[in-house]
């Protein structure tokens, strides 16, 4: 599609956002003063907002707009990463910013924002342009959803519907709330944000597999092993506790961040770089993952929860004495899952997935472990196979292992790395998800969003794990993993019975 | 003073170097980072600590083997280099970053074995792009055969005027990739400019464009105006274009655009983009007003963004074409 706008350079350019409103349901939340205001307010640092952008908050709390103008502002100051605060530029940002208070369940609410919303076009000049962001309980999504129905079709401009995870919490409540958004919203306009997915080091799988021709004819079943995709987190619950017990890991991690992950290092070539080529790759992908049978998931799922233990000489409690948590929840703060994609690609390769709280760090890398040689000509102790590690978080980065040999008589082999380091690289500041992600959908790009049937396969890949562990308690007592290890030994059992280890990032 | 200028004792010096900066370093402190050659010919004896600042400063995004060509003038004929080593912790990371910097001293009449040196000490198969920090080389006979180094051509045509232009343009036409620093100064004017036409209404209204007014201060328009005007010109093909002095409101040569569209009156304006003071640039429309930080650029900061664009930069080759094609006025 031809470019309307004669004046732009992609070239020397970032992605130009078109003049616009954001309407932030939840505005008094965590999320809005943590990520979602900082990062817009460092767009506007880097002059990549639109003139006249504005953002409308509501929440249930009475505020003028002065008022949250001045509560905005105290949480870019406290959660504004590597930038520093300049008061030229908030001073301009803030007046984009307006407040409306409301109940999100009453229609006056709506009434009230679309007059609020028709000023501030006239105002601001938006064209009409709206992107709602629900940052609210994900209960009120389709009360929402519903209010907002006499905007959702627009006379001018376009309307957009950001929302975040969890999008549902098993496949009937994600095709539930799917007929409650589609009722009043066409799936073009729903942008599903998985921030793991515009993180730049996610994105720079796809540069790495299909930039680099030198990898890709080694990027199968003939060539590869196995892989193993670990987030790990060193903190507990964080005050999250209630929410966290409903959740689990599988839920909260695997289900959505880490098989769009999977999907990413997996997925076929698309013919072009455009949001619905890279979109039905990624859901072929998860649509690929072999379904587990009941009997399944015993050998190929295992179940975590951690205990009390004291690391560096400081007491931890285990999941359970977390405030907010029921002192016998059976909730899963660890899961690793053997999945299995029935195409031509990676028939028979195992991608071990584990994700787990209160590990002995925080690391998130995807390592990808090569076949070893058909026939080593040197003792079988020093040849061992090639590993990739994508690294996601900290150190983002890429390192190969090989073998080489060790100076000095004999022939002796020791395996060495070479690095690629993002920071060292780039030397530069590299934006944040949400900054990436807010950019997209404002340009009205969905590449690096859910699409609908990408959720529904997702959870057809966990769901009968999840039934399985509902009505099946799991084999050992939780908690099975003390808080500063790496997960419960069962786990290693389900890599061993494959001749496999986990490593240890 | 005469000293044989070997590559190979240069690259073996610079292995010393490193050898010794790694010393009594755990095994990965140190990264020796290398994305490119850079050439940079001065002419100036005393820019030393600026220029190796500069080059520090590029370093951080563009680490590369940074070779000074320093040409001097003096009555004893003088050949002679030296080897040294700029390291920083880059952003985020434990690792310093290092690059090396050569740095080859020599009288005009010594040029063509500064030519053979070089050739001897461009990183193999990175790309080699040569900075001319003083642009009147660019005419200087003694030096044409170091041009040949590069295919890339990074100066600065402010010092010239327009008078630069047709010769950048037969550089152009030659083969070479050029690079201006007085069309990166102009970056911040046109991205503003882009962003504000991204409102769907005022792109409705660039057929109606019919006049811009390039806004300056001082004596003449500068080649960044001059720039501006050509790719102006190639985007409204239908409008009319007119310099009009302006009192200084911001640092350098440009101070407003106007964008009059025919169906108002002649006074009034579409849009106009104007400083508002150093650090700020206003967008003004009919209704709205708003304000962007667009504070001046340090050398490092256009560097870098001309050395981001790493193939053909089709926008600026055809501006610098437009440049020397007479464009439409408004007298």
């Amino acid at each position: 599609m031809a470019d309307a706008n004669p004046f732009q350079d992609p070239q020397r350019f970032e992605r130009r956002v078109p003049p616009c409103a954001l309407v932030i349901f939840g505005a008094n939340g965590d999320l809005t003063k943590r990520k979602l205001v900082p990062s817009l307010y460092r767009l506007a640092i880097e002059r990549r907002l639109p003139q006249g952008f504005a953002i409308v908050g509501t929440s249930r709390t009475p505020m003028s707009d002065e008022a949250f103008r001045q509560k905005m502002e105290a949480a870019v100051r406290e959660h504004l990463e590597n930038s520093h605060f300049d008061d030229a530029i908030w001073d301009e940002f803030a007046r984009g910013l307006f407040y409306v208070a409301g109940d999100l369940a009453s229609p006056d609410l709506y009434t009230t924002l679309t007059a609020r919303l028709a000023d501030v076009a006239q105002q601001r000049q938006t064209g009409g342009n709206i992107l709602f962001y629900l940052s609210t309980q994900p209960s009120q999504y389709s009360t929402v959803a519903r209010g907002l129905a006499p905007l959702a079709r627009p006379n001018g401009g376009w309307r957009r519907l950001v929302v975040e995870k969890p999008f549902g919490h098993d496949d009937r409540s994600a095709r539930e709330l799917e007929t409650a958004l589609h009722e009043h919203f066409t799936e073009d306009q729903l942008y599903r944000i998985d921030h793991y997915l515009g993180k730049e080091t996610v994105q720079n799988i796809l540069a790495f597999r299909f930039g680099n021709p030198i990898f890709e004819p080694l990027w199968n079943r003939q060539y590869i092993d196995h892989v193993q995709i670990t987030a790990a987190e060193s903190i507990g619950v964080e005050g999250r506790g209630a929410y966290y017990q409903e959740a689990g890991a599988l839920r909260d991690m695997i289900q959505n961040h880490l098989l769009q992950v999977l999907a990413t290092i997996a997925m076929e070539p698309s013919a072009v770089f455009e949001p619905g080529a890279v979109r039905d790759e990624r859901a072929k992908l998860l649509r690929s993952i072999r379904p587990f049978r009941p009997a399944d998931v015993a050998t190929h799922a295992v179940p975590g929860q951690y205990g009390p233990a004291a690391i560096g000489g400081k007491d931890i409690p285990g999941f359970r004495a977390e405030p907010g948590v029921d002192p016998q929840a059976m909730t899963d703060t660890y899961a690793a899952v053997t999945f299995l994609i029935d195409n031509w690609r990676w028939a028979g390769v195992p991608f071990y997935v584990r994700s787990g709280k209160r590990m002995p760090k925080r690391v998130t890398d995807i390592a990808i472990r090569f076949r070893p040689v058909p026939h080593s000509l040197f003792s079988s102790e020093s040849a061992r196979p090639n590993l990739l590690i994508l690294r996601i978080q900290p150190e983002e980065g890429i390192s190969l292992r090989f073998s080489s040999k060790q100076p000095g008589s004999g022939m002796k082999l020791r395996p060495v790395s070479m690095d690629f380091n993002y920071g060292t690289s780039f030397g530069m500041r590299t934006p944040t998800a949400y900054e990436t992600l807010l950019v997209d959908a404002m340009a009205g790009d969905p590449t690096l969003y859910t699409r609908q049937d990408m959720v529904e396969a997702s959870w057809a890949a966990v769901q009968p794990i999840l039934d399985v562990w509902a009505n099946h308690p799991p084999p050992g007592p939780f908690p099975n993993y003390p808080a500063g290890t790496w997960g419960p030994t069962a786990a290693d059992d389900m890599l061993a019975a494959r001749g496999h280890v986990w490593r240890v990032p | 003073m005469i000293t044989a200028v070997q590559p190979e004792k240069l690259l073996k010096e610079l292995e010393h170097l490193w050898a010794n900066l790694g010393h009594d370093q755990p095994a990965d402190a140190l990264l020796r980072a290398c994305s490119m050659t850079l050439l940079v010919a001065t002419t100036d004896p005393t820019d030393d600590a600026e220029l190796k600042n500069t080059l520090a400063g590029l370093m951080r995004a563009h680490p590369g083997r940074m070779i000074i060509l320093r040409i001097l003038n003096s009555p004893t004929p003088l050949l002679e280099a030296s080897v040294t080593a700029q390291c920083l912790l880059a952003f985020g990371g434990r690792q310093q970053l290092c690059c090396e910097i050569i740095e080859i001293r020599s009288t005009p009449d010594r040029l063509a074995d500064v030519y053979s040196a070089s050739l001897g000490l461009t990183v193999a198969d990175l790309p080699v792009l040569l900075w001319l920090k003083d642009i009147r080389l660019l005419n200087e006979p003694a030096f044409q055969p170091l041009l040949q180094l590069a295919r890339t051509l990074l100066v600065d045509s402010v010092p010239l005027g327009a008078a630069i232009l047709p010769t950048l343009n037969d550089r152009r036409r030659a083969g070479w990739r050029l690079k201006d620093l007085a069309w990166t100064r102009c970056t911040a004017w046109r991205e503003t400019l882009a962003q504000a036409f991204e409102s769907t209404c005022l792109q409705g209204q660039i057929p109606q464009i019919t006049r811009v007014d390039i806004a300056f201060a001082g004596a003449t328009p500068s080649v960044s105006a001059l720039y501006l005007r050509a790719w102006l010109a190639a985007r409204l093909p239908q409008a009319a274009f007119h310099f009009v002095p302006a009192p200084p409101r911001r640092h350098g040569n440009l101070q407003a655009l106007r964008f009059h569209a025919a169906t108002q009156n002649p006074a009034s304006y579409a849009l106009e983009l104007r400083a508002e003071d150093d650090a700020t640039l206003e967008i003004v429309t009919n209704t709205l007003t708003t304000r962007v930080l667009a504070p001046a650029r340090s050398e490092v900061d256009l560097l870098e963004e001309e050395l981001s664009i790493l193939g053909d930069d089709l926008i600026y080759e055809a501006t610098l074409a437009a440049t020397v094609t007479p464009v439409p006025t408004a007298e």
